[in-house]
């Protein structure tokens, strides 16, 4: 029913029989009476005057008020009328109401329908997907060497995103040991509920002045802090615009704030325009209120380990007023003059972005993640960033080791700092390990040997089609380099709930502790492994 | 006479799940009596009192549980943004307990607040606009229809 057939149906059943009910008493009652001021209202003194007159016979108190009718029994009818209306509501028995009710199925079309269906199995194999064999296990560390079980000797950690080799740091380990025997090892309780520790509430003002923002905030999971950030600021009324190759987290987030979401190509500023340029059109058609309009981006892709062209997306961002947030997990400490990440790399200024959000385990050599932002973002992150307030605060040894990292990049007089030499150092690294990587014929690195990325993802330079075969490959180049070559690289491993699977690759992550002697043996080791098993 | 099933589902709102809790109904009806009580205190006619509450009920219902959308409780993430309160109400359903109640509430309000008193008295066409307005907006030929597109995000 059009609600302007409804507006018409209530016009009838309501108002024609209040309208006549009236006019049928006040006629009853005129006829009754002697009093002829009925007449002085057709005479059109004034306004004032004809509308006073009305009211004082039709008013309470007023001669032809329905009250005659009311009192001479008709209040009776009124009456009964109402405990129909009431004893018919008692009666009732409780519906869903069919709104805009779609039309019944026709037989041909409930027949086709019938025709295509095809049982699916309650539990779907994801396709594509091997089952990993068993993870590794470390039994001692070294340096940049591991320790593996079953294996007597050590290792060469390629593994790890330990960039700044802040995890095995003699200093960190000595002051988080200390930290342990003060304050016990876990914090025992979320942040709201006696979980607060100071040497949080250190940590945090430590970021929130690393990055010359106004406040920072911790989570004590990576996974989740992006996924809780995303909800904190994002509902059903709004516009999330992020890249298709951004990780698991971030989908869970955008899935999980029920925003309207949309996807842009990989670093492609005129898809991302277009997309913004449909949003506004569509929003502009339906004349809706403003929402929030967010766009979400990696400073390094995790899946990927090429970086997003942050100071294009900012222009695009301010030119249409949305907001940005960026991931800098594998960008902090790494990227940028000071350490900021990929938006200090890009020449953006604190503030320019609005939420920076990053994990702690990599560089940091910590765990857990933190975003930084205005004071009102971060607070307001304090009750509604689910991971904040649902989880154990991090552990206060974990914020001391995140707080030391922390201190040696904080530049002195001179404007260096360790911190500063260390990831000059890795770039150098990260240089060298490119360059070279880029020789090995069978295998193809991601974005090439200029990239400052630490993550390197390496790819089989010829695709089998099958991306099940591919991962079976490089699971087996991964086991000769171990065995033969004794280095530890990573195979990439995604959530079967990813939307978008990258294509199979090995994963190596550079770090300041690996020598040139180490870079050499990982590199000749990786040659020799797909030499190998590619050609065999 | 088949028996008709009533709809069984969990209400998760929690803008509206309370309705279903105990003695929230006898809650309901003490805080008009109440209402009516300090009015008849104020202005000495215990009868035209009723008309004045049936009144202010009447603004207040309306305004609460036919204009205000939405839901205050952020974990919801906006789903009910669109929805007024009486919409929410039972999962979208009609003719449940927590309905009914609700929409015989302003008629024994009417029929209080037009016997209490001489008709003369009171604004008879005032209370019966009011009730009629309750009434049709509580109609679930109404559920999200707005009109002219007033109130509508």
């Amino acid at each position: 029913m059009s609600k302007y057939r409804v507006v018409a149906c209530l016009a009838l059943t309501i108002v024609v029989p209040l309208v006549s009910a009236c006019l049928v008493s006040s006629a009853y009652a005129y006829a009754l009476s002697d009093n002829k001021q009925l007449l002085n209202f057709f005479s059109f003194r004034g306004i004032a005057d004809a509308f006073r007159a009305f009211w004082d016979i039709v008013g309470p108190g007023g001669k032809l008020h329905p009250a005659y009718f009311l009192e001479h029994k008709g209040h009776l009818i009124i009456e009964g009328a109402l405990i129909l209306v009431i004893i018919y509501l008692a009666l009732q028995h409780s519906f869903k109401v069919r709104h805009h009710a779609e039309e019944p199925l026709t037989e041909k079309e409930i027949d086709q329908l019938c025709k295509e269906w095809s049982p699916e199995p309650l539990v779907p194999s994801p396709a594509g997907v091997l089952e990993p064999p068993e993870p590794h296990v470390i039994t001692g560390l070294e340096g940049p060497y591991v320790y593996l079980k079953g294996r007597k000797e050590k290792v060469i950690n390629a593994a790890s995103s330990n960039y700044l080799n802040m995890a095995n740091n003699k200093e960190n380990k000595t002051e988080s040991i200390e930290t342990v025997n003060t304050y016990g090892v876990g914090s025992c309780g979320p942040r709201g509920f006696y979980g607060t520790i100071d040497k949080h509430l250190i940590l945090e003002k430590e970021l929130a002045e690393f990055y010359d923002t106004e406040a920072a905030i911790i989570y004590s999971y990576d996974v989740a802090t992006i996924a809780s950030i995303i909800p904190a600021f994002a509902n059903r009324k709004d516009i999330i615009i992020y890249d298709e190759c951004c990780s698991y987290p971030i989908q869970t987030g955008c899935t999980i704030s029920r925003a309207r979401v949309a996807l842009f190509k990989h670093n492609d500023m005129e898809d991302l325009t277009r997309i913004i340029e449909n949003f506004e059109a569509e929003e502009k058609a339906k004349n809706k209120p403003l929402c929030r309009k967010l766009i979400v981006v990696e400073g390094i892709y995790a899946n990927y380990g090429d970086m997003a062209p942050l100071k294009s997306i900012w222009e695009i961002k301010n030119k249409y007023k949305y907001r940005l947030m960026v991931d800098e997990s594998h960008a902090f400490g790494v990227l940028g003059t000071t350490g900021r990440g990929a938006c200090e790399h890009f020449g953006l200024k604190p503030g320019q972005v609005e939420i920076i959000a990053a994990s702690m385990s990599h560089a940091m050599g910590s765990v857990g993640g933190f975003c930084v932002g205005d004071r009102d973002i971060v607070e307001h992150q304090r009750l509604s960033g689910s991971g904040y307030c649902f989880s154990a605060s991090l552990p206060p040894y974990l914020a001391v080791a995140g707080s030391h990292m922390l201190r040696l990049l904080r530049p002195d007089k001179s404007g260096n700092s360790p911190g500063k030499e260390l990831m000059s150092l890795l770039q150098k690294r990260v240089r060298s390990l490119r360059d070279q990587l880029k020789g090995i014929p069978g295998l193809k690195l991601f974005g090439g040997a200029a990239l400052p990325s630490p993550v390197l993802h390496v790819h089989l330079a010829k695709s089998s089609g099958n991306p099940v075969e591919d991962q079976e490959t490089l699971y087996k180049i991964a086991d000769h380099v171990l065995v033969n070559g004794g280095v530890l690289v990573a195979v990439s491993q995604y959530s079967k709930l990813d939307i978008r699977r990258p294509p199979p690759s090995l994963v190596i992550y550079a770090n300041v502790a690996l020598g040139e002697k180490e870079i050499l043996t990982v590199v000749g080791a990786l040659r020799k492994a797909v030499r190998d098993v590619i050609k065999a | 006479m088949p028996v008709r099933r009533t709809i069984s589902e969990v209400d998760v709102n929690k803008n509206t799940n309370w309705l279903n809790y105990p003695s929230v109904w006898t809650w309901y009806l003490a805080v008009i009596v109440l209402g009516w009580l300090g009015i008849s205190a104020l202005i000495d006619d215990a009868g035209l009192a009723w008309t004045y509450v049936h009144l202010l009920h009447g603004v207040a219902t309306y305004y609460l549980l036919h204009w205000i959308k939405g839901s205050p409780n952020p974990e919801d993430q906006g789903k009910y943004q669109a929805l007024t309160f009486w919409e929410q109400v039972d999962n979208e359903a009609y003719g449940t307990r927590n309905r009914k109640i609700f929409t015989v509430v302003p008629v024994l309000l009417f029929v209080l607040a037009t016997h209490g008193t001489d008709f003369r008295k009171q604004p008879l066409g005032l209370n019966l606009a009011v009730v009629v307005i309750l009434l049709v907006a509580k109609l679930p030929a109404l559920h999200k229809v707005r009109f002219f597109g007033i109130n509508k995000y």
